[in-house]
C-alpha cells in the first residue's frame, strides 16, 4: 500500500512541464539538430520570452510514433512534434493531435505541402519544409549531361557506364515501394484513390515489370541494394545514378563537393511521362493534451519557427526547400540550381497520401514487390495479390 | 555538460526513489513482523498507514480522490494487521522481508504487464476504439473474439498462423540444435589442455559479448550478394574449383533470396558461444576421478562421452536449453534488423515478429495481446515439458 502510494507520488508529472516549458519531439537527422536549437535559442531571445524553457528530445522515427502513440495515451504527450507526415492520419484518427486550420493561416505556406497534411477537412500540421520527395543525383565526374530520358539514361548504362568500371550503373532503394511510386505514376498509376487501394493495375504490374527489367534484363542496378547500400555505392563513386530525397543533398554535396549533379528523374520513354514522387515535408504538429495556457506561445515558436527569414536560413543551411510561399520566391533560393531543380521535381510530384489506410498499402506492396523482384512470383500476380492482401489489412483494421 | 548532468541526476533520483521505496517497505514489514504484540500495534497501524496512503497519494490524484480512497486503504490496513498478528505472528520474519522487495518488483515490471495484456485480449483496443479509451478509460468487450481471430487469420499476406507456427518451430529446432552443437564441440576443445585457452575462449564469447544490433548488422554486412565475405568466399571457391561451380557453388542473394536461412546462420553464430560458456562451466565441474576409471576399464572416447560427459552436463544443459529455447522463439531482433527495419518482406517473419507488425504497422493492439497470450501459453508448455522431462531424468539418475 505504501509503495503503491509512493509510486503514485512519483508517477506524477515532472515539475519542468510548467505552462513556461515547451516539450518538442523530433526525428530529424543529427546535423540537423544544431539547427533547431539555434531557432529554439533565437526564440528565447525574444521579449517576453525569458524564462521559457524548450525541451528538445530527438527520437528514431518509428521510436517517435510509438513513443508519442503511448505518452498520449498516459496523459503525457509532449506540446509538439516535428516530423514527416507519414504518421499524421494514424495521430489525427486517435485524437492525438490538433486540427490547426483555425489557430494558423495556412494559405501563407505552399498548397501542395499543406494538401499532403489534409484529413477529412482538417490541416493537422503546420509545414516548415516542402518536399520530402525523391530526385536524381549522379556525378558530374563520370556523368557529363544528365539524361533527360530513360532512353537516354539507358544509352549512357549500356554505352559509357563499362569504361568506368562502376558496381553498378544507378541505384536506389528497390525493396522499399516509396521509391516504386514515381514509376508508377509515369506508368499512369498511383497507390490510392481516396481511400482505396488501387495497386491491380496495368501501371502496377508495367512498373513491377519495369523494375524487374533493369535488375534482370539490363543489369543497370545491383542485384541486392537497401537505402545504406545505395548510398554508399553513390558516395565512393561507385555507381554513376541514385535516386534518393531531398534530405541527402547537404550530405552528398559533403561527400561529392562540386562533382555532384541533380536532375529531375528522367522521362519515362517508353510512356512520355514524367515520374513523379510523392512530396509531403516536415510539419509541426500539436498534440491535443496541450494546456490552454501554452497554447499563446507554442503558436507564437511554430510562427516564429516558419518566419520567412528562418525558412531562408533553413534553406542556406540544411538545403530544405520552405514551406512558406514567400520564402520561396526569395533571390536566395531561386538563384540556387539546387533548390529549382529541387523545386522543379516537386511540381512533377504528386502528394503524399496521409489517409491511415496507407499503412496497408505499403506493407502489401513492399512483400509483393519483393516476390516480384526475386522472382518469386510474376508481376500479374503480385499486383494482384498486392491489392487483395491490402484491403483485407484495411478491413482488419477497422474490423 | 549540463544534458550529462541533467542525465545523471535525473538517473540519482530515480535510484533514490527506488532506495526510499524499499525502505518503506522495510520500515512496514518490519512494523508488522516485529511489533505486532505491542499493544499499541493495532490502534496505530488502523490510524497511520491508511493516513499516509492517502497523504502519499493527494500530489498524483488530487485531495479529494483521494481521501475518497481512504476506506479501501483502511480496509486493506486492517486485513494486513491482522494477518501479521494472528496467522503470521513474526514467524520467518527475515526471509519475508528479504524477499518482499523483490516480489514487489517483479509484481511491477511483469505481473501487472501481463494483467493488462490479459485484459486487452478480451477487449478492442485499436485505431479506431484508441480515443474511446482515451476519453473514457473504457474498451468495447470482445470475449474470445480476438483468440478466434489469432487462429483463423493472419498479420502476414502469404503465410497462415498455422503454416507461421510451423515456421516459428523450424527456426527455434534448428536454431536451439545447432547452438547446443556447436557449444558442445566448442566447449570440449576447449576443456583439453590447449595453450592459450583463455585467448580462445575470449575470442569465441565476442559474438555474444557485443551488443547484438552491432553484431546482427555487422554479420548482415557479410551476407551482402556483392561486398559481403560469404559471397566473395563461394565465389572465389567457384574460381577455383570448376567441379564446385559445377555443383552450383556460387554467390547467392542472401537477403532476398534466402532471408530465414540467412537469420538462421547469424542467429547460429550470435548463439553458439552462450551454449559454450555453459556447457564449458558443466564440463569443469565433472570431476576427473570418473574418467581415470573409465580409462582403467579401457572405455573409448565415444563411450567416455556418452556414459560420462552427456549424463554429467545435463543438469546444466537443459536449464541453458530451456532459456535458449524461449529466446530463439522470442527472437524478434535478428528477424527485423536482417530483413529489414521498415518492415521487409514476410519470408523470414516468425510469430512474435507478426506480432510486432500486427500491434505497431496495423495497431491491433487487442488482437497482438490475444496473440501474445496464445505465444506465452506455447512457451510455458513448452518449458514445462523440458523441466518433466529434466525431473524425470534427474529421478533415473
Amino acid at each position: 500500500m505504501v509503495i503503491a502510494a509512493c509510486a503514485a507520488a512519483a508517477c506524477s508529472r515532472p515539475a519542468d512541464e510548467t505552462s513556461r516549458a515547451i516539450v518538442l519531439w523530433e526525428q530529424d537527422d543529427a546535423r540537423v539538430a544544431p539547427y533547431i536549437d539555434s531557432v529554439i535559442e533565437a526564440f528565447k531571445k525574444l521579449p517576453g520570452n525569458s524564462g521559457l524553457e524548450i525541451i528538445r528530445t530527438h527520437y528514431q522515427t518509428e521510436d517517435l510514433r510509438q513513443r508519442f502513440q503511448a505518452a498520449s495515451l498516459a496523459g503525457v504527450p509532449p506540446d509538439l512534434l516535428l516530423c514527416p507526415s507519414d504518421t499524421a492520419g494514424l495521430f489525427a484518427v486517435s485524437g492525438f493531435i490538433m486540427p490547426l486550420e483555425n489557430e494558423f493561416d495556412l494559405s501563407r505556406y505552399n498548397k501542395t505541402v499543406v494538401d499532403a497534411i489534409t484529413l477529412d477537412g482538417h490541416a493537422w500540421g503546420v509545414p516548415v519544409t516542402n518536399g520530402n520527395h525523391l530526385m536524381m543525383f549522379y556525378n558530374r565526374r563520370l556523368v557529363k549531361t544528365p539524361p533527360a530520358t530513360t532512353d537516354e539514361l539507358f544509352s549512357f548504362c549500356r554505352r559509357e557506364a563499362p569504361a568506368l568500371k562502376l558496381d553498378a550503373c544507378m541505384a536506389f532503394d528497390m525493396g522499399e515501394p516509396f521509391w516504386l511510386m514515381p514509376w508508377l505514376a509515369a506508368f499512369g498509376g498511383g497507390p490510392m484513390t481516396g481511400k482505396t487501394p488501387t495497386l491491380d493495375t496495368k501501371a502496377m504490374r508495367d512498373a513491377l515489370g519495369f523494375y524487374s527489367d533493369l535488375k534482370f534484363e539490363k543489369k543497370f542496378v545491383p542485384k541486392e541494394c537497401d537505402y545504406n547500400c545505395m548510398d554508399s555505392l553513390f558516395k565512393e563513386a561507385r555507381t554513376a545514378f541514385i535516386i534518393n530525397g531531398d534530405w541527402a543533398i547537404s550530405e552528398y554535396q559533403r561527400h561529392l563537393g562540386r562533382d555532384l549533379g541533380i536532375c529531375l528523374i528522367p522521362k519515362l520513354s517508353s510512356t512520355g511521362v514524367y515520374p513523379s514522387p510523392m512530396v509531403s515535408g516536415k510539419y509541426f504538429m500539436l498534440s491535443s493534451g496541450i494546456k490552454p495556457e501554452k497554447m499563446a506561445v507554442i503558436k507564437r515558436f511554430v510562427e516564429f519557427y516558419t518566419s520567412r527569414e528562418n525558412q531562408i536560413r533553413q534553406y542556406l543551411e540544411l538545403k530544405r526547400l520552405p514551406a512558406l510561399a514567400s520564402a520561396n520566391s526569395s533571390p536566395e533560393i531561386t538563384s540556387d540550381p539546387v533548390s529549382r531543380i529541387s523545386m522543379e521535381q516537386i511540381l512533377k510530384g504528386r502528394p503524399m497520401p496521409m489517409a491511415t489506410e496507407m499503412r496497408a498499402v505499403w506493407d502489401s506492396a513492399r512483400n509483393y514487390m519483393g516476390l516480384a523482384m526475386s522472382r518469386k512470383m510474376d508481376a500479374a500476380t503480385a499486383a494482384e495479390r498486392m491489392q487483395e492482401e491490402a484491403l483485407r489489412k484495411i478491413e482488419d483494421m477497422d474490423r | 555538460m549540463p544534458e550529462t548532468l541533467g542525465s545523471l541526476g535525473e538517473v540519482a533520483w530515480f535510484v533514490l526513489l527506488v532506495a526510499a521505496g524499499t525502505a518503506a517497505l522495510e520500515g512496514y514489514l518490519y512494523f508488522h513482523l516485529r511489533l505486532f504484540g505491542r499493544k499499541w500495534f493495532l490502534p496505530v497501524s488502523l490510524i497511520l498507514f491508511p493516513a499516509l496512503a492517502v497523504l502519499a497519494c493527494a500530489p498524483a490524484l488530487g485531495g479529494q480522490a483521494a481521501a475518497r480512497l481512504w476506506p479501501w486503504f483502511l480496509a486493506a490496513e486492517a486485513a494486513a494487521s491482522a494477518a501479521s498478528r494472528y496467522l503470521v505472528k513474526g514467524r520467518h520474519y527475515l526471509p519475508f522481508m528479504l524477499l518482499a522487495p523483490a516480489f514487489v518488483g517483479l509484481a511491477l515490471l511483469l505481473v501487472y504487464p501481463f494483467v493488462f495484456q490479459a485484459y486487452l485480449s478480451f477487449h478492442d483496443l485499436k485505431l479506431s476504439t484508441v480515443l474511446m479509451w482515451k476519453n473514457t478509460g473504457r474498451l468495447p468487450f470482445a470475449g474470445i473474439t480476438q483468440y478466434v481471430k489469432v487462429f483463423t487469420t493472419s498479420p502476414l499476406s502469404e503465410v497462415s498462423f498455422w503454416a507461421l507456427l510451423v515456421r516459428t518451430f523450424v527456426w527455434t529446432f534448428t536454431n536451439v540444435a545447432l547452438h547446443v552443437a556447436g557449444g558442445f564441440v566448442l566447449a570440449l576443445l576447449l576443456n583439453n589442455a590447449i595453450r592459450f585457452k583463455g585467448f580462445y575462449r575470449t575470442l569465441l564469447v565476442v559474438p555474444w559479448a557485443m551488443p547484438q544490433v552491432v553484431a546482427v548488422l555487422a554479420m548482415r554486412g557479410e551476407f551482402h550478394s556483392q561486398h559481403g565475405f560469404i559471397n566473395i568466399l563461394l565465389s572465389r571457391l567457384a574460381d577455383a574449383s570448376p567441379l564446385l561451380e559445377r555443383l552450383g557453388v556460387g554467390p547467392v542473394q542472401w537477403l532476398t533470396d534466402h532471408p530465414l536461412l540467412t537469420c538462421t546462420l547469424i542467429n547460429v553464430w550470435l548463439g553458439i558461444p552462450f551454449m559454450m560458456v555453459v556447457i564449458l562451466g558443466g564440463l569443469q565441474s565433472i570431476s576427473s576421478s570418473y574418467y581415470d576409471a573409465a580409462e582403467i576399464d579401457g572405455a573409448s572416447y565415444l563411450q567416455k562421452l556418452r556414459y560420462i560427459t552427456i549424463p554429467l552436463v545435463k543438469p546444466v544443459l537443459m536449464p541453458a536449453v530451456t532459456l535458449g529455447t524461449v529466446w530463439t522463439f522470442n527472437n524478434i531482433n535478428v528477424i527485423y534488423l536482417v530483413t529489414g527495419q521498415s518492415g521487409g518482406t514476410e519470408q523470414a517473419d516468425i510469430l512474435v515478429s507478426a506480432i510486432y507488425k500486427a500491434a505497431f504497422t496495423y495497431n491491433r493492439y487487442s488482437y497482438a495481446a490475444a496473440f501474445a497470450m496464445v505465444v506465452f501459453a506455447m512457451l510455458f508448455a513448452i518449458s514445462a515439458f523440458y523441466l518433466r522431462v529434466f525431473d524425470a531424468a534427474k529421478d533415473e539418475r
